[in-house]
């Protein structure tokens, strides 16, 4: 069984889960993230840096009416790892059945 | 072995809820429909009596005496849409909990803009003919148009919305082709389909456990 694409950055849900909002989002905001997979700052904070050191997500910094406001979108290598995680967990189930 | 299953089904169903806004109310269905219906009703009691006229005059100095009731039915129209919009909102605003931020995100945003999109070409097709006089048509395009802006919003939302537009769609061209019921085919537009549809969903969605 194959399990080099099993990348460890994805071993955690809440990682999987801001790589799987990402996906689908061109870019969501920090409050986006938080509220969608209810993580308390602190946590949903730590995941993304982790997220960005391994370089899968690019963090945008603007100001919107003199407010911060940081996005985060996915990079071409994130979305690559991402694929391949996803596609080494659809391997395995499909060996299972 | 059940790990991977639950984060596959995990990355599923974030996939979905941050791409589809899903705090849209039934009950915004049924209230913007019942408000159409109202409209419908002041339109058809107050429409000037057309026998008479036609017998008088000819068909095309219609307009002429229609203005004054034309000039009401675009007011009407305008106060529907705004009461329609706002007890649209109060619904969704309701079931999101009153929480700004479940109302306004990245989900409702694309919704609006990809509902706003061909609502307002539709617009200004139909500020188009009024100035140029050409009403017959109005309510059937307002039912096409409002019908694209649908299917092409409900990617942003429930499956739903795709059949409801598809229903507008099939409605408005539907009565293009059959003439002199054109306030029906709006009311059963505007108001039936929107309140089976704002039902069905509230049921599916709202009311389960």
């Amino acid at each position: 069984m194959n399990l080099d694409n099993f990348h460890k950055a994805f071993e955690n849900k809440a990682r999987l889960g801001i790589m799987s909002a990402l996906m689908v989002n061109d870019a969501l905001s920090f409050n986006d993230l938080k509220e969608l997979l209810e993580l308390t700052d602190g946590n949903l904070a730590s995941h993304l840096k982790a997220l960005e050191k391994f370089e899968f997500i690019a963090i945008h910094k603007e100001f919107i009416d003199r407010k911060p406001n940081t996005t985060y979108q996915t990079t071409a290598a994130g979305r690559k790892a991402f694929e391949e995680h996803l596609a080494a967990l659809e391997e395995l189930i499909k060996n299972l059945s | 072995m059940n790990q991977h299953l639950n984060d596959l089904q995990e990355i599923r169903k974030i996939m979905e809820k941050s791409s589809r806004f899903l705090s849209l109310s039934g009950l915004s269905g049924v209230s913007a429909g019942a408000i159409a219906l109202i409209a419908s009703a002041i339109a058809w009691f107050s429409r000037p009596d057309k026998g008479d006229y036609i017998h008088q005059r000819g068909v095309h100095h219609m307009a002429n005496l229609y203005g004054d009731y034309i000039h009401f039915l675009i007011k009407l129209g305008v106060i529907t849409l705004v009461l329609a919009i706002i007890s649209g909102l109060y619904f969704t605003w309701k079931k999101a909990g009153g929480i700004k931020e479940k109302m306004w995100n990245a989900s409702s945003k694309k919704l609006v803009v990809n509902l706003s999109i061909p609502l307002l070409a539709g617009g200004f097709v139909v500020i188009f003919l009024l100035q140029n006089h050409v009403f017959w048509i109005i309510p059937e395009l307002m039912l096409i148009f409002y019908g694209l802006a649908l299917v092409n919003a409900s990617q942003n939302t429930y499956r739903d919305v795709f059949y409801l537009g598809l229903s507008e769609l099939v409605l408005g061209i539907i009565a293009l082709f059959i003439n002199g019921y054109s306030l029906f085919f709006w009311a059963f537009g505007f108001g039936v389909l929107h309140i089976v549809y704002g039902i069905a969903m509230h049921m599916k969605y709202e009311r389960k456990k």
